[in-house]
């Protein structure tokens, strides 16, 4: 491990301690505190990666984590920035981005090739011929990409954080921590975040005045202040990724996403510094001056042994004071200015004997060894343009660049700010910024108030280009003009054709750059090129963090527990767990329960049914303008089939309707269809304004269905007191009483084509329900044995034997459709849809029931084709083997001229076999209804 | 406290089994069947406790605000929020003509099996009863860390400072539909009520979040101590 700076040198690293990882297959040892790049560049190394496109080598530029430059892999985790993640003992860093090895790439080769891999080659390329693509795609897939991705990564989910402050301030340096103890000051609740793991900013690591330790000083006073002040709540190393509307912000916080309300938002994020564009700007070790600063200040790393500063205003000679008093050879100060408008830092440099090359630029730069910079050659300028004589020839190992700034203007223009250039400062400036979002400091400051006015044109076009505008996708000048002579002139399109900006810099360092190129190619101002338009999130976020921990609501009925402890397999319906069968294996288990029910008697939890209460005066009616029946009539004491469509005459649920009292109904809806039936009451109840309340007690109620010729015995044992025989509590009957000493509501239905009784209790006493039944040697059945049941009896399940577009005639349920009323939601659609079929106008549909032969094993599936002639004519919506009529059965859609019993149809099933069925009339089972009504 | 009534055993919250699986010693309080105490519960700071099995009502129509103050109720002025009644009941506002009647968490507060009694007698017009005991669970969580527990799953502002005593908030915790009522009583306390069937999802979400805090799921006799 090389020497580091002494103190007050690097801020943030605990010298004693040392830790060990290993980089490219190499151990490297750094600090407690330091990043991987610093401690790699503690090294001597910069070399951390591969340019995404020519595999250029590639070394940290901002070290801040701004840019694209350190991606590197680290254990399980994809494209983690390296100039930010902290080093741990027995870190396994890998570069990207690699053929080959870091050192050694063959990927580089593409470079070469560069001439003939303009901006929009791919799009132009690999289509023709027809069908080429299916053969790039692979490998183009393979060279791109950044980091790999682990399929079987998974993050450990962190809870999402929800913060509400009056006051929410994004930066926490000087004028951040300024403004942050002001709204303090006035008694207001104060977040104050900074992406940094310290406040203080660049307060902590730049230059401000000679000595050097003004900025410091401010630092270490003002973060005294806030965290002394009680109002003020600090979050460092925390990124705000994206402003929304209301001022909610998401800030990312150790891999926790925070969802921040604020009261009015203080942007503080200053500015950020730009490159200088030439050829080979993209070297390791060629870095902005301000990175260069930060490895100072707070990782005590000397960025090299000879320095060359490239500046287009006075941060670089900050810098290079910094440097020097780091012991750097400052080899000279390159300034693209033809003069300095002067100040204590340019003073200082011209008396501390540093050679200042004013009105110079670098031409081009040169790799040494291990690809690294090892000199320059800097030619004068004349006015904006290099000299076209040979210039000097300067040896260094590091490059500083100072390009002028440009204002961190993401998060402003997400909330609706303006970025616009101020044509005689040449620069953007932020205006317009929207109610409760302030920007201070920097970013709000008059132009120069830091570091001077800076050189207009810090772009240098070489010949043989590699002078890189966006380093994430190694795009130079000629890709940037390239694409607005392929007619892409707004700055949009530039940004969509050449992908500049799209990378993880997020445009933070070619915005400008390519509005200037833009502007030059179109012949416009850059005011009038304008920046491309900024949207969350401003840096990367993870979906793990996006997702937080998981959450998936489940619904459980009061007998779960029972249906457990009885060996259920479950299914799932909406949240609902239900059980689907008893016992190990499916089918011989499912044939059992159904054998039960038809012979003997059983109960299914059927809690999940959907129940509305509606009451008050006009409830009679209201159900009569929601269903398709007729109510206004129904008995007290009585069930009703309640079918429900929509305005477009769609059947869309399906339940009962149970008369309790002469205002009060209590209607069943389908288990996933309920809240669809609630809203669409409650919508429609908006309107009609009658005097009636409809409240949805799903979840109030436990319910069973005891079904089979033995239900009434069985029933009888646990309310002795109700008469409940076939005359005193009839088919389609409702009572309310207590079953079992529980209090209930009955209601005698057939779903399942057996005498049977659901049986509606409080949910509390759900379980206690079920002991009782069960104690009575009864057995439970689950959801597919139903399912068969129902089917021989040829009942449709809403949303399996119906879709979009079933109308009640179409399944065969006109007989429940009123004809004799006024109004009822679809009425007038099914009316119309009548008589387009009697003109024939529209052939429609028909769902039938069809029989297997008795020798045909296999089973057509849900959704397998009725087909005629090779063309599709229906389809299958439920099928089962059925034990009663000891063969397959089902139902389809088919054309109307096929719906007639007795007619062949023709299935195809998976794989393309096909097997012809017969349709019949349904139900399947017991067509008389005698085994329900009795 | 044993109650007479033959149903109190078998009215069981949805949490009934994981209380017999952690040791859950049940008593009687009124009409109600609760766990008193877990065999291992220890004091702690911040607490989760199922008062599922709890009196409660509902009330909604145009006329119950009305039929409310005749059989002497306080009732809250505005929707979403409570007062508190001379027997230690809740009365939460949910909207203008809705209203949440919660017993006190000794289960000794007749208000809520009155007014059931009196609303079958009464059959006031436009005023309907709804079975707010057994469709929604009920959960206390108490203990001055509540809020910054809630911060993660919930994204409403419940610090006290923003969130005060008596507040009611109609929301979602953790995808779920959830009724939050602030109701202090010498700490924060939060009672959440959110649809029974979910009851099981959101004791286990909530009770991960109460042990990350170093909280624990108490009995009756812990939450009645600490008030």
């Amino acid at each position: 491990m090389a020497e580091r700076l002494p103190t007050p040198w690097g801020g943030r690293i605990n010298r004693d301690r040392a830790i060990d990882f290993r980089f490219a297959g190499k151990n490297y040892q750094g600090l407690d505190g330091d990043t991987i790049a610093s401690a790699i560049a503690a090294d001597g190394d910069y070399l951390l990666s591969r340019s995404f496109k020519y595999h250029r080598p590639r070394g940290p530029l901002s070290f801040a984590g701004h840019d694209g430059n350190t991606l590197v892999h680290i254990d399980d985790k994809p494209n983690s920035l390296a100039d930010v993640e902290l080093i741990t003992a027995d870190l396994q860093v890998r570069p990207i981005n690699v053929l080959g090895t870091l050192r050694t790439d063959l990927g580089a080769a593409l470079g070469l090739f560069s001439r003939f891999l303009p901006v929009g080659f791919y799009y132009k390329a690999f289509f023709k011929p027809r069908g080429i693509w299916e053969l790039w795609a692979p490998l183009i897939r393979r060279m791109a990409g950044l980091s790999p991705l682990d399929p079987d990564y998974s993050e450990a989910p962190k809870d999402k954080f929800y913060g509400f402050y009056e006051v929410v301030v994004i930066g926490a340096g000087r004028s951040g921590m300024e403004a942050a103890l002001a709204a303090a000051q006035r008694g207001e609740r104060v977040l104050l975040l900074d992406e940094n793991p310290e406040t203080g900013g660049s307060l902590n690591c730049s230059r401000r005045d000679v000595a050097g330790l003004a900025a410091r000083q401010r630092a270490l006073e003002l973060s005294r202040q806030v965290a002394s002040e009680r109002c003020i709540t600090v979050l460092t190393g925390a990124r705000c990724t994206g402003w929304f509307a209301d001022h909610w912000l998401s800030v990312l916080h150790r891999q926790q996403l925070h969802k921040i309300r604020a009261g009015r938002t203080v942007l503080a994020v200053g500015t950020l510094q730009q490159p200088i564009i030439f050829r080979n700007n993209d070297l390791p070790g060629i870095m902005l001056s301000s990175a260069a600063q930060r490895l100072m200040h707070h990782y005590g790393v000397s960025p090299g042994k000879r320095a060359v500063v490239l500046t287009a205003d006075n941060q670089g000679y900050a810098c290079a004071l910094d440097l020097l008093d780091a012991n750097v050879h400052v080899v000279a100060v390159v300034d693209l200015r033809s003069k300095t408008a002067g100040g204590d830092l340019v003073s200082a440099v011209h008396e501390r004997g540093i050679r200042v090359m004013q009105g110079h630029a670098v031409w081009e730069a040169h790799a040494g060894r291990n690809h690294k910079i090892a000199r320059v050659e800097v030619r004068p300028l004349d006015g904006e343009c290099v000299s076209p004589q040979k210039g000097e020839l300067l040896q260094c190992d590091v490059l500083c660049m100072a390009g002028g700034q440009m204002p961190a203007w993401q998060l402003a223009c997400m909330a609706g700010a303006k970025l616009e250039y101020r044509e005689q400062h040449d620069r953007f400036e932020l205006s317009q910024m929207p109610p409760g979002m302030e920007a201070v400091g920097s970013l709000a400051s008059s132009p120069g108030e830091d570091w001077g006015t800076a050189h207009p044109w810090p772009i240098f076009p070489h010949p043989r280009g590699k002078e890189f505008v966006d380093f994430d996708e190694d795009l130079q000048i000629e890709d940037i003009l390239n694409a607005t002579r392929e007619g892409y002139e707004h700055i949009q399109l530039v940004k969509r054709f050449s992908t500049v900006g799209m990378g993880p810099s997020q445009g933070r360092h070619s915005a400008l750059t390519t509005a200037r190129l833009v502007a030059l190619a179109t012949n416009r101002t850059i005011a009038e090129t304008g920046i491309t338009t900024a949207r969350p999130p401003a840096s990367a976020e993870t979906l793990g963090q996006l997702a937080g921990r998981r959450f998936y609501p489940a619904r459980y009925s009061s007998m779960h527990q029972r249906h457990i402890d009885a060996g259920a397999t479950l299914l799932q319906a909406g949240a609902w767990y239900r059980p689907a069968y008893y016992g190990q294996q499916r089918d011989p288990a499912i044939a059992a329960e159904v054998t039960m029910v038809r012979n003997s008697v059983g109960v299914i939890d059927v809690s999940t049914l959907g129940g509305l209460e509606v009451r008050g005066a006009d409830a009679a009616e209201f159900l009569n303008r929601i269903y398709t029946f007729g109510f206004l009539k129904q008995e007290v004491g009585r069930c009703r089939y309640a079918l429900m469509t929509n305005e477009a005459g769609v059947v869309i649920d399906d339940g009962v309707a149970c008369r309790f009292a002469p205002d009060h109904y209590y209607v069943t809806a389908t288990t996933t269809g309920v809240d669809r039936v609630f809203q669409a009451m409650l919508k429609w109840n908006a309107q009609w304004q009658l005097d009636v309340d409809i409240a949805n007690v799903t979840s109030a109620w436990s319910a069973v269905n005891l079904a089979g010729p033995r239900s009434r015995d069985v029933l009888a044992q646990l309310c002795p007191n109700l008469a409940l025989d076939g005359n005193a509590f009839p088919y389609m009957g409702a009572r309310i009483a207590s079953v079992a000493e529980i209090p209930a509501r009955i209601l005698r239905v057939g779903f399942v084509g057996e005498l049977g009784y659901e049986i509606h209790v409080p949910q509390h006493y759900g379980e206690a329900l079920w002991d009782a039944i069960c104690a009575l040697n009864v057995a439970p059945f689950g959801v597919e044995a139903q399912r068969v049941l129902r089917l021989e009896k040829g009942h449709v399940i809403i949303g399996q034997d119906t879709d979009a577009m079933s109308t009640p005639g179409e399944i065969g349920m006109q007989w429940a459709v009123s004809s004799n009323k006024p109004f009822f939601v679809g009425g007038r659609t099914l009316q119309e849809l009548e008589l387009q079929e009697l003109d024939r106008r529209s052939p429609g549909r028909r769902l039938i029931g069809f029989l297997l032969p008795a020798n045909e094993s296999r089973l057509p599936a849900e959704n397998h084709l009725v087909i005629s002639d090779g063309n599709m004519v229906g389809r299958v919506t439920s099928s089962a083997y059925s034990t009663a009529l000891k063969r397959g059965i089902g139902m389809a859609y088919v054309r109307p001229e096929d719906a007639a019993p007795g007619t062949p149809i023709t299935i195809k099933l998976t794989g393309g076999e096909q097997l012809t069925a017969e349709v019949t009339s349904t139900p399947f089972y017991d067509p008389e209804n005698t085994r329900q009504a009795v | 406290m044993a109650d007479s009534s033959p149903l109190l055993d078998l009215r069981r919250s949805l949490l009934h089994h994981w209380h017999q699986q952690h040791g859950g010693v049940f008593d009687y309080a009124g009409t109600t069947r609760r766990v008193q105490r877990y065999a291992d519960e220890q004091a702690c700071e911040l607490s989760l406790t199922d008062l599922s099995t709890h009196p409660r009502v509902g009330f909604k129509g145009p006329g119950t605000a009305q039929w409310l103050s005749h059989q002497s109720v306080d009732l809250p002025r505005s929707p979403n929020c409570s007062t508190q009644q001379p027997d230690g009941s809740l009365v939460a506002r949910l909207s203008d003509h809705e209203h949440l009647v919660l017993g006190n968490i000794a289960a000794d507060a007749p208000m809520p099996d009155d007014l059931q009694q009196r609303w079958e007698q009464d059959n006031p017009g436009q005023c309907y009863a709804l079975p707010r005991a057994d469709s929604h669970s009920w959960l206390v969580l108490q203990g001055a860390a509540a809020a910054h527990m809630m911060s993660s799953l919930c994204a409403v502002d419940l610090r006290p400072a923003s969130f005060h005593n008596g507040s009611v908030a109609q929301t979602s915790v953790a995808r779920a539909n959830t009724i939050i009522i602030r109701d202090d009583a010498d700490q924060l306390r939060f009672h959440l009520l959110s649809d029974v069937s979910m009851a099981l999802y959101m004791w286990e979400v909530l009770l991960e979040s109460v042990k990350a805090l170093g909280g624990q799921a108490t009995g009756v006799e812990q939450l009645i101590n600490a008030s």
